[in-house]
């Protein structure tokens, strides 16, 4: 067991310099140079020389990858061209922003998805099946951007129930302090005993939140249901029919465990794809996260952030699938016997 | 059993409603807090620009939206003028190349320190060692001495009008020496110390900026101006547009073709002004076909010009009357064809090109609407008298790149262009004057006879003003009669605010992109 960890975070260590590598090529390959970004908007072509010079970028392109492989050895990922701090500063606060978000989705699709998947299942070709069905084709073929827009107009723009965008009230940014201890705002704001900061926050995180959400959630359910519809046509279910054992008993104790494989699978799938996918909800919501701190960078070849982000998200995809991939151990007694 | 059964699920239903009614009292102690509407003397202002550089001395774009807030030049360009600010009068040397300025007395920077002959030495050779933004406009700087404490000379080795140059909004801020003393990459985190009304109080990349009022500004401070001023970045545009309308910012830049339902809103208005920008689509003078005049002049009568101003810049522009903007001192006024395809066709035929070879290639950044779609009912006009357009949109940096090198440029390049300072050499002297290595000169234009023009006028702007306006006319004649491009609008500018907000009128000198709020009150 130790030996397979062992094992995986090894071939983790491979891939991520992988990634890195392709990461970097692309970048020094994509026809806007980069120094563009750290000059105004008329520069003096003396100013590109010389950006160019800071950045390197007249050097071969293989001399250019081995000084920057040395110093993500050194632990140095450079600063970021456009908001000129180090990369490692803006993904560590920035990560907090979209962990919270989507930790927080992620809760809502398993606690709602999961549930109407197997509703959906164990109710088969009835109308509360058909229902959620169709619901699921919307909100996969929903797109994210339109669902966000929505939310706000009726929510803002109509009831005004709930604030429009960022994760706090500028004025309650400004006026009420709070020690970012873990970079989640719930908790942070707690931590300090803000209350009135901590309603502000939640009241914040709820739109973005609710957008993820029902997006992903759709994609849960209808896995949920389909693996649950197999699952109870297999031969052990219909033993415990025959045996009359009672209905519940039998979907939410026997069918809903063996279904716990490819349910895990696809939360640790989802759960990675979330990380970056939150870019349209991060653009719409100007939540400050890491999703839409990559997609301006890459449009703007920020290449220190973008490599530093890239390896970030490629780190945190694997890590997850590492992480379900022992769980599988913990669930699964028959991996363990082995 | 079903008796059981039944009892079974009817528990878990009640379990179930008892949840989810914890949940909605839950949301609802939540929705109760009120959303935060506008204080009374706090500005919000929804914003989509990005900024970058906060060091005045580097800053080239965007910032000075803000910093014009936070920073201040020795004079002002006003309605033609040019009036005192930091410096109280000045005089100039025969040849213009000596200036003396008497500055201001009774004027602190934000950390404390005397505004004074020294500080603003500091503040302008810092400026130009670092070589960066606008710094370029003191090239010509061989000296500057003190002779008093308010009393300064700057010397120059060719004539330069040094007044207009000092009321640039690029490259002419005056920086503390504390703030000059903590550096470049200080300043380029969001901090710094200016003389103006207000301080640079917080920047948080893609969040916030945050000025506060500096109490003791040398202008004064009287009742009903803005305490402080909360700049939000909010990306999408239909995100600014509800937040207008809900009374939660008090000013935001709106989609222009927004303007009208924004104008409508209860208790917002949309008001617009001139400025200095004026947007173009720059004629390849080296590349075929567009390097045949007769051909450049026959596309130029191609372009749906009032369609374009009315339909895709709905009112956000106004038709140009030569290559600068008319609200510029020294521009010529000529007369711009019109959309007329017999013309055209005519032209065309004249010009012997063969028909085969009637294609040009049109590269512009294409997220921009008024680039993008005006072109592309260009390629639909000239389409129809049987002239190609293909289209090669795409994002600056890469665009630039390649248009500054003849074989991967494009026959027709968009251009939107805005000067340093208060000078028609600006848009002449970077777009049209030869460049042995284009930079931005995307035309590839070279004609000794206009340089000539240029040159002259350029050296005679700094003894008189007056006198160069014969020049840069007669360097304009040169250039227009070469059709060096579809000069398609004077670009305004606008901004979607609050009734409640006054001094919105005053916010429109194309001087200065900044919004001025100082003049503002709530």
């Amino acid at each position: 067991m130790i030996k397979y960890v062992v094992h995986r975070l090894i071939l983790m260590i491979g891939i991520l310099f992988g990634v890195l590598t392709i990461t970097f090529f692309l970048s020094r390959v994509l026809p806007s140079s980069p120094a563009n970004l750290i000059l105004g908007d008329r520069p003096t072509a003396e100013q590109i020389a010389m950006a160019e010079e800071e950045l390197g970028l007249n050097k071969p392109l293989l001399v250019q990858y081995a000084l920057y492989m040395g110093e993500i050895f050194r632990g140095n990922f450079g600063n970021s061209l456009r908001t000129h701090k180090p990369v490692l500063v803006e993904i560590h606060d920035r990560m907090g922003a979209t962990i919270e978000l989507t930790s927080l989705a992620i809760v809502i699709v398993v606690l709602v998805g999961i549930p109407l998947g197997v509703l959906s299942a164990v109710r088969q070709n009835s109308w509360i099946d058909n229902l959620v069905r169709a619901g699921i084709v919307g909100g996969v073929a929903m797109p994210a951007f339109i669902l966000a827009m929505v939310l706000q107009i009726i929510f803002y723009g109509r009831l005004n129930w709930l604030p429009i965008q960022g994760r706090l009230d500028s004025i309650m940014l400004l006026d009420v302090p709070f020690a970012q201890v873990t970079g989640f705002f719930l908790i942070d704001t707690l931590l300090a005993g803000e209350w009135g900061a901590f309603k502000n926050a939640v009241s914040h995180i709820i739109l973005p939140t609710l957008t993820l959400s029902i997006v992903t959630l759709a994609s849960v359910a209808r896995i949920t249901r389909n693996v649950m519809v197999e699952v109870l046509r297999e031969e052990f279910i219909h033993t415990f029919f025959a045996y009359g054992v009672r209905r519940r008993i039998i979907y939410y104790r026997y069918a809903l465990k063996a279904t716990l494989i490819p349910m895990l699978t696809v939360i640790g799938l989802t759960y990675g794809y979330l990380l970056g996918g939150t870019v349209v909800v991060e653009f719409v919501f100007d939540w400050p996260g890491l999703g839409g701190f990559l997609v301006f960078s890459i449009v703007q070849n920020d290449f220190p952030a973008v490599l530093g982000t890239t390896l970030f998200l490629a780190g945190a995809y694997l890590t997850i699938n590492l992480v379900v991939d022992l769980l599988y151990y913990v669930v699964d007694p028959r991996l363990r016997k082995q | 059993m079903r008796a059981k059964q039944e009892s079974v699920n009817m528990m878990c239903s009640r379990k179930l409603l008892r949840a989810v009614g914890l949940a909605a009292v839950i949301a609802g102690g939540v929705l109760a807090a009120e959303p935060v509407l506008s204080a009374e003397n706090t500005l919000i202002w929804a914003s989509r620009a990005s900024y970058k550089d906060w060091d005045p001395a580097a800053t080239y774009s965007e910032e000075t939206y803000v910093l014009g807030n936070v920073y201040e030049t020795l004079t002002l360009y006003e309605n033609g003028e040019v009036k005192p600010r930091l410096a109280t009068s000045w005089e100039k040397s025969d040849d213009g190349k000596t200036w003396t300025m008497q500055l201001r007395k009774g004027v602190k920077f934000h950390d404390g320190y005397e505004f004074n002959a020294e500080a603003v030495k500091k503040s302008v050779e810092w400026t130009k060692s670092e070589g960066r933004g606008a710094s370029y406009l003191w090239s010509g700087l061989t000296s500057i001495e003190t002779p008093s404490s308010h009393t300064i000379v700057f010397k120059f080795k060719s004539p330069i009008a040094l007044d207009l140059v000092a009321s640039g909004q690029y490259g002419s801020y005056i920086i503390s020496p504390g703030a000059i003393k903590k550096g470049h990459d200080w300043m380029q985190k969001g901090q710094g110390y200016g003389t103006g009304p207000y301080k640079l109080v917080k920047v948080e990349p893609g969040v916030q900026v945050i000025l506060e009022k500096f109490d003791d500004y040398w202008g004064g401070w009287e009742k009903g101006q803005i305490d402080r001023v909360i700049v939000k970045t909010v990306a999408e545009g239909a995100t600014r547009i509800l937040m207008i309308k809900s009374g939660e910012a008090d000013i935001a830049s709106v989609p222009s073709d927004q303007v009208k339902t924004v104008d409508a809103f209860d208790g917002v208005s949309v008001t617009q002004g001139t400025s200095w920008r004026n947007s173009m689509f720059l004629f390849n003078f080296k590349k075929y076909p567009t390097n045949n005049a007769k051909f450049r002049e026959a596309l130029t009568y191609l372009w749906d010009y009032s369609a374009v101003l009315n339909d895709i810049l709905h009112g956000i522009g106004t038709a140009p009357i030569g290559p600068l903007p008319k609200s510029m001192w020294g521009h010529g006024e000529y007369k711009m064809p019109a959309y007329d395809p017999k013309k055209a066709r005519k032209l065309l035929e004249e010009s012997g090109i063969p028909k085969k070879d009637w294609k040009v290639s049109a590269m512009y950044i294409g997220s921009v609407g008024a680039y993008a779609n005006s072109i592309e009912l260009f390629q639909a006009t000239a389409g129809e008298v049987g002239v190609q357009v293909e289209l090669f949109p795409g994002d600056w940096g890469t665009i630039w790149d390649k248009a500054k090198k003849l074989e991967t440029s494009a026959n027709i390049q968009s251009m939107t262009w805005w000067p340093a300072y208060a000078t028609p050499q600006d848009w002449l002297y970077a777009q049209w004057r030869t460049e042995k290595k284009a930079l931005f000169n995307l035309s590839f234009y070279s004609n000794p006879k206009f340089d000539k023009a240029l040159d002259e006028a350029i050296a005679i702007e700094g003894v008189d003003v007056k006198k160069s306006v014969e020049k840069y006319i007669e360097a304009q004649d040169i250039l227009m009669k070469n059709h060096p491009a579809i000069f398609f609008a004077d670009v305004d500018r606008y901004y979607a605010h609050s009734d409640k907000l006054k001094g919105m009128e005053k916010q429109f000198n194309p001087a200065y992109e900044t919004l001025f709020v100082y003049d503002l009150r709530k």
